[in-house]
């Protein structure tokens, strides 16, 4: 049963406070994953709309607001790319997604390299299962950079040197289209394999 | 979102798609990247000893707008002096190529592209 004035209960969220905050999770890159999903769900069934159906019209439109809210942080916080970014405009740095390029030649043209290796790993097999192999070699190799482009990351933030550290952040997502290339080519070869 | 026929027509076949040797005198490379949408494009001119670019070649991965872009703007460049080519500015392309307004980055892309690969070329003259 719904009380009659629920949100008297239910405390009302600050929709100013960090997306870390809401989650009672430290303001860093490195994240408890687990914290987080329990966290996330606690707050997702506190607030859920549904349990706001006897409420009035207010009460329910700051409850969808707090769903909201809640999905948001959520999403910022979980991928690693996109915690970092925020991680970063909590400090006051700006993205402006027209502008800002890494001009890392030596990058660049890694990132060039990689594609071709996937496209040449897609083309130059008609065995299904070598091709898969192909592909999960280049697949490792974005992992592994990856993984040390966000410990560059981590480095540069924990030292305050934002702008490497923005750099570092511009930089994941020719990473995250290369691991969705991956990712897509793989469930395509896996298909014919079966 | 629809495509315009000219970047269909350019998506489906791409113009002087290819490579060049790099580190060639009179070969100037241009390696460009958006972090916006995670595409890249390289973009090579070889130019004569008049000036003048003989060849250009292009490779991206990206989206139909930004294969278009560079495959228009290695069309345009061939046969013209590097200082006409920096006159050719993003929206050049754009209007071209009908490109929408969330699809403009692709252009600016391509421009940002030809000018590193002058900007490689001149460093090794």
């Amino acid at each position: 049963m719904t009380p009659p004035h629920f949100l008297t209960i239910t405390p009302m969220l600050d929709f100013n406070q960090s997306y870390f905050k809401l989650f009672g999770l430290s303001e860093q890159f490195a994240l408890d994953s687990s914290a987080l999903a329990t966290a996330f769900r606690e707050l997702q069934a506190q607030y859920h709309p549904d349990r706001f159906v006897n409420a009035d019209d207010k009460e329910r439109r700051v409850a969808v607001q707090s769903t909201g809210f809640i999905n948001e942080a959520h999403e910022a916080l979980k991928a690693p790319r996109l915690r970092a970014r925020y991680l970063l405009t909590l400090k006051g740095i700006e993205f402006d997604d027209e502008i800002d390029t890494t001009s890392d030649g030596m990058f660049l043209m890694q990132q060039m390299e990689m594609r071709e290796a996937l496209e040449d790993a897609q083309n130059s097999s008609e065995n299904p299962e070598e091709a898969l192999d192909a592909v999960e070699k280049v697949g490792k190799e974005v992992r592994s950079l990856s993984q040390s482009l966000q410990n560059d990351f981590e480095r540069h933030y924990d030292v305050e040197d934002f702008n490497a550290a923005k750099e570092a952040v511009l930089k994941m997502k020719f990473f995250e289209r290369l691991s969705n290339e991956v990712k897509t080519l793989t469930e395509k070869l896996e298909d014919e394999m079966f | 979102m629809a495509y315009s026929e000219k970047v269909i027509d350019h998506y489906e076949n791409p113009r002087n798609v290819g490579a060049m040797d790099k580190d060639a005198q009179e070969v100037g490379t241009g390696m460009v990247g958006a972090p916006a949408c995670g595409d890249v494009m390289k973009l090579q001119i070889k130019v004569g000893d008049d000036g003048i670019i003989e060849d250009a070649k292009f490779k991206t991965y990206g989206c139909g707008s930004a294969i278009a872009s560079s495959s228009l703007l290695t069309e345009w460049v061939k046969g013209k002096s590097l200082d006409e080519v920096q006159e050719i500015k993003n929206t050049d392309i754009a209007e071209e190529l009908e490109l929408p307004p969330v699809k403009v980055h692709c252009s600016v892309l391509a421009e940002d592209a030809i000018k590193a690969a002058i900007a490689d070329y001149q460093s090794k003259q």
